[in-house]
């Protein structure tokens, strides 16, 4: 895993974990209590207005879809503050700027303490809504799916020819560049690219785009598939553009730093571990409501690993519940194969990797160092 | 779980289909598992057998509306018997849903082999 990135803000880690600042959860774990998440990865609908190439979300489709109303949102996070959880970001399998639930969401959530985050396309992230929440906001991480209008356009929208969505896109992640300096605000800012093979083209300009932006920083990661393959990637291209990504690091400055996921770019689709514990750690819940341990679970394929839904029960309960210990139970067996029963490198990558570790000796975890990074309670 | 157990299964190998399920036909495969649930309404009543492959998987089908708090308990202690009374390398899934997001359909993404 990477070094922590120096930024203006402090010690930025993307590509590796902060469990080293959670060790308390760490230790009940390994002496087989049963922790609550530090934190929860969700979004609040499955909805979305655009249709990325690289969309995990595709594979991600339940039985069926809840919408979750207001109401259950709130409550979701009030069961969060109940049970100990100290973060949650709205990404996972939608669009969430797009749900009635998204601006009281957030506030709530800063009400009760909990950290929280957003990774958006910026479409419907209008300069209103980001006068709302980007006070209350850890961070933000804006999708920008490739450096150029038309391959931008031809990735995450209907064709090369649609490059309003680029437009829309850029000018409302100028205006929250622009909100954050005239207000000071803590949050920090980021684009993300999801580097397929085919984008070898699109590293340098993605780069000077997050320099000529001014966001905090600009970071290139792998993509996702399933376990199946459904999406086609061809993990082995990727050592091919390694260069490129070398000298996309090399654009970084002063306020924008470039930064590449190795560890996943060069994992590929082959993880080191058989078990997988990172759901008890940060677990996700779907935008239709479904809660299971990880997005690698949400397609009805896995419905097995199915342990309730929030818009019918409370979290709370089902959290207490034994189904839910026993998913988590079963992902720590050897009854789950995570190198053959789940997708590429899920968002418990890294937490994973560190437990998997830890529990074999050979590189214990420990209590991190003094100043904490930034984003600590989001692993 | 107990930290011994994490750390005798951290890495031990999934089981694997037996040569003695390998050998048999997919219809002795198919009509073994059918008998097998049938010996338990609480199974047979909601689930169907759509398929069985090489490498152990058991597709079913959930016949009856079930709610998520419902279907993964089933489906595990489904595969816990099957698992006991016929083959330990046996896993079950259902078949994968493709994408409802009508724009994104038009990615043409087909989910799953099987």
């Amino acid at each position: 895993m990477s070094q922590p990135v120096q930024t203006n803000q402090g010690s930025l880690i993307l590509d590796s974990h902060k469990l080293s600042y959670h060790m308390d959860r760490v230790n009940s774990w390994e002496a087989g209590e049963r922790i609550a998440p530090v934190s929860v990865d969700m979004s609040l609908t499955r909805g979305c207005g655009a249709m990325c190439s690289f969309c995990y979300a595709m594979m991600q489709e339940s039985q069926s879809r809840s919408s979750v109303k207001t109401a259950h949102a709130l409550n979701l996070l009030d069961d969060f503050k109940e049970i100990g959880i100290r973060s949650v970001s709205l990404v996972s399998d939608g669009e969430s700027t797009l749900s009635p639930a998204y601006v009281p969401f957030i506030k709530h959530a800063a009400e009760l303490g909990i950290d929280v985050a957003n990774a958006t396309n910026a479409w419907e992230l209008t300069p209103e809504k980001i006068e709302d929440v980007l006070p209350h906001l850890t961070w933000v991480r804006f999708t920008v799916g490739a450096g150029t209008p038309s391959r931008y356009a031809e990735i995450m929208y209907k064709g090369p020819e649609h490059t309003k969505v680029f437009d829309r896109a850029i000018e409302h992640i100028k205006y929250a560049v622009e909100y954050k300096k005239k207000n000071n605000l803590a949050v920090t800012l980021g684009i993300q690219m999801v580097l397929m093979p085919d984008l070898k083209d699109e590293i340098i300009p993605f780069a000077q785009l997050g320099v000529d932006l001014g966001v905090d920083y600009a970071v290139i990661k792998h993509c996702s598939d399933d376990e199946q393959g459904s999406l086609g990637i061809d993990y082995t291209q990727y050592e091919s553009m390694y260069e490129d990504l070398e000298r996309a690091e090399s654009l970084s400055t002063d306020n924008t730093k470039v930064i590449v996921k190795w560890s996943k770019i060069k994992d590929g689709d082959a993880p080191p571990y058989k078990r997988f514990y990172g759901p008890q750690f940060l677990l996700q819940i779907s935008g239709s409501g479904l809660v299971a341990p990880s997005g690698m679970f949400f397609n009805a394929r896995h419905s097995k690993l199915h342990i309730g839904n929030y818009t019918e029960e409370r979290f709370k309960d089902i959290w207490k519940s034994e189904r839910y210990w026993r998913a988590m139970d079963y992902l720590a067996s050897p009854y789950f194969d995570a190198q053959t029963m789940m997708g590429t490198l899920p968002i418990q990558h890294y937490v994973n990797v560190a437990l998997n570790e830890h529990l074999r000796g050979e590189r214990r975890l420990k209590a991190g160092m003094e100043p904490k990074p930034l984003h600590v309670n989001f692993l | 779980m107990t930290k011994a157990k994490f750390i005798a299964w951290v890495d031990t190998d999934s089981p694997s289909p037996s040569v003695g399920w390998l050998e048999r036909s997919i219809e002795e495969r198919e009509n073994g598992i059918r008998q097998i649930l049938a010996t338990k309404p609480e199974f047979s009543e909601h689930i169907d057998l759509s398929a069985v492959t090489n490498s152990g998987e058991v597709l079913v089908e959930i016949v009856t509306p079930m709610k998520a708090s419902e279907r993964g308990k089933l489906l595990l202690d489904v595969e816990e018997y099957l698992k006991e009374a016929i083959d330990q390398g046996l896993t079950v899934w259902l078949k994968a849903i493709g994408d409802k997001n009508s724009l994104r359909r038009l990615r043409g993404i087909k989910i799953g082999k099987i």
